[in-house]
């Protein structure tokens, strides 16, 4: 009964979303394989919600993070035998509500840290371009300048250069750009040097593809997970670097708050006022651990030679 | 080999006229230096006569080459607040910064490789665990922030330590472990890397093969071939505390080194005194490079050529 084989019909393809956007897929991938490792899902989730209650400040903190009342100075946390239950983590010396201060101060953090990476990073990333792409001279005097910048006292020069020009918010993040770009341009650079010789770009070199066109559109695609671990590992550095600022008064001003301005603040009041001191570095800390984590997380996850170093291989 | 050497000599000069033109470019061209270094309310006839007595009204060319020229000389004016030569300040301080980053290095070392030992003895085990943990949260910690909170529990609490000063032990050990701290956390992590690196190599399982104790195995091969980056490692360290880490650390703990010592000036707004700790600071950072280079060109042959 051979004779009336079944034909079966050329199935149509369907071209789905994830068909047509091969990056969606990729971003899905990424989503399923984070849900897999309950620590890094957890530093994403601690970070997302701290964008969130960064965000809508206004609606989360419970008092005016600025408010004074010096009838309440000093109150330690609701679960002291002297805290009040309207002040959760207690109140600093001009009676002002340390939770809605931390929850304002996230803001500086985050703000500083995504801007200086931005601007440090796209930075760094085209001068890793050009001297990777055009190598010879350009590139030697490039990465002569990268080196003499590396050899300087990071946090003291942009101490010199803050005195100079006023502490602010925006004069943070300039100094700490000028600061955190040379990482961006080696890292790229070296990748950069490694791509310089595939075929693609000889492909795209032959049917007369600018050099511009084959830096943005070639090789920068082909940059982009490197680039976005090194860019969570630079954040982890910033926001600690912006704490060290403000910790010594040459970063954010009151009576703004930021995490390292608190600890400024409470450092004089340490021997009858923990909390003061204590919560904002349970702060910091936090979220450089978790974007630490999130980094370590997407290392593995883009980098196969890595992946197997998150196990210690067994003994024997 | 000399020949690297003298690549590495004209390098280090070259990082270190860089500096000093950094230097200059922020102290005299961001900003007014006179207004900077005057009180509020002086007059603006004040102004003028101090800018001339100073030289700031000079072409901006013919400063720099007074400030190269005295730069050469480590001579960098007298401090404004204290009225002494800049340069004699810092140096004053210098040795008590070193102290205390020799302390922090060899603690950070030692404790950084014990762990690691007795990690990479049990992989997986609950210590390994626990390292690597530590070591992250060590690594994400505010230094100054730890400082202050060792202060709370051993000085506040106990009464073990002084909470601050400059003296013998017992002003010593927390300022010590505070700026040890990050290292310690640093170090372990690379060296459970370089540890894993070194475990999957072959000559482990011939040091298995020919009946080496897992202990001797790990210990007397693997361990010691990890030393490499771990030198590189610390090296790198001590650089980091010189040239940043010990600003806030010697901040808390009110210890009189070049990082207080930054600070004050700052605080001060001393430009001369700024001027010579940088300086200062850059130059020790610009030896230990040239001297942990050349200790590698003797040790890595491999290393001299490139």
């Amino acid at each position: 009964m051979s004779g009336d084989a079944v034909v079966i019909p050329p199935v149509q393809p369907r071209m789905g979303l994830l068909e047509r956007y091969p990056r969606l897929r990729q971003t899905r991938l990424l989503g399923r394989k984070l849900r897999a490792d309950k620590v890094a899902l957890s530093a994403a989730i601690f970070l997302l919600v701290l964008v969130f209650v960064s965000v809508f400040a206004s609606y989360v903190a419970p008092h005016d993070p600025t408010e004074q009342n010096l009838m309440l100075r000093l109150r330690p946390p609701a679960w002291s035998a002297k805290g009040l239950p309207e002040h959760l983590l207690g109140t600093d010396p001009l009676g002002r509500d340390v939770l809605s201060r931390l929850i304002y101060g996230s803001r500086v953090s985050l703000i500083v840290g995504v801007m200086v990476i931005a601007i440090s990073g796209a930075f760094g990333t085209v001068v890793g371009l050009v001297s990777g792409y055009f190598g010879g001279q350009v590139d030697n005097i490039l990465m002569r300048i990268v080196d003499l910048q590396t050899a300087f006292p990071g946090l003291l020069v942009a101490l010199a250069i803050i005195t100079m020009i006023g502490p602010s918010v925006r004069n943070i993040i300039i100094v700490l750009s000028i600061n955190g770009w040379m990482v961006f341009a080696r890292m790229i650079r070296g990748t950069t040097l490694a791509l310089r010789s595939s075929l693609f770009i000889d492909g795209a070199r032959c049917i007369g593809a600018g050099h511009s066109r084959i830096i943005f559109r070639h090789m920068l695609p082909n940059l982009a997970s490197p680039l976005i671990t090194l860019g969570t590992l630079e954040l982890a550095r910033i926001i600690l670097a912006e704490a060290v600022l403000s910790f010594v008064g040459m970063g954010i001003q009151p009576p703004a708050s930021s995490w390292g301005l608190m600890i400024n603040e409470g450092h004089a009041y340490i021997t009858m006022a923990w909390w003061l001191v204590t919560f904002p570095g349970i702060a910091i800390a936090l979220t450089v651990l978790a974007v630490n984590l999130l980094a370590t997380w997407l290392r593995a996850v883009t980098d196969p030679m890595q992946r197997q170093k998150q196990f210690m291989p067994r003994a024997g | 080999m000399i020949q690297f050497i003298i690549r590495r000599l004209i390098y280090s000069v070259a990082v270190i006229v860089g500096v000093s033109v950094f230097v200059f470019v922020i102290t005299h061209m961001l900003g007014d230096p006179a207004r900077m270094m005057l009180p509020l309310e002086s007059t603006p006839a004040e102004v003028e006569a101090f800018r001339d007595a100073m030289g700031f009204n000079d072409p901006i060319l013919t400063q720099f080459w007074t400030f190269a020229k005295n730069a050469a000389r480590l001579d960098f004016g007298d401090s404004i607040w204290q009225r002494e030569p800049a340069m004699d300040l810092v140096m004053e301080r210098l040795p008590k910064t070193m102290q205390l980053v020799a302390i922090a290095t060899v603690l950070s070392v030692v404790i950084a490789i014990l762990l690691e030992k007795l990690a990479s003895l049990r992989p997986r085990s609950l210590l390994d665990r626990v390292c690597t943990v530590g070591s992250l949260v060590g690594v994400s910690m505010p230094d100054f922030w730890l400082g202050l909170i060792l202060i709370l529990i051993f000085a506040v609490q106990w009464h073990v330590f002084f909470t601050s000063g400059y003296g013998g032990v017992r002003y010593l050990v927390l300022p010590a472990i505070t700026l040890a701290a990050r290292s310690i956390g640093q170090i372990t992590l690379i060296t459970r890397s370089a540890m894993i690196d070194e475990l999957s190599q072959q000559y482990m399982i011939t040091a298995r093969g020919k009946g080496l104790s897992e202990r001797a195995a790990v210990v007397n091969h693997a361990l010691r071939n990890a030393t490499i980056p771990i030198i590189t490692l610390s090296g790198w360290q001590i650089a980091r505390m010189v040239s940043g880490l010990t600003v806030a650390v010697e901040t808390v703990f009110a210890w009189p080194g070049i990082g207080l010592l930054a600070i004050q000036a700052i605080q001060r707004r001393d430009l001369p005194l700024i001027q010579a700790d940088v300086f200062v600071v850059a130059l020790v950072v610009v030896v230990l490079n040239l001297v942990l280079d050349i200790a590698y060109g003797l040790f890595d042959p491999r290393i001299r050529y490139s």
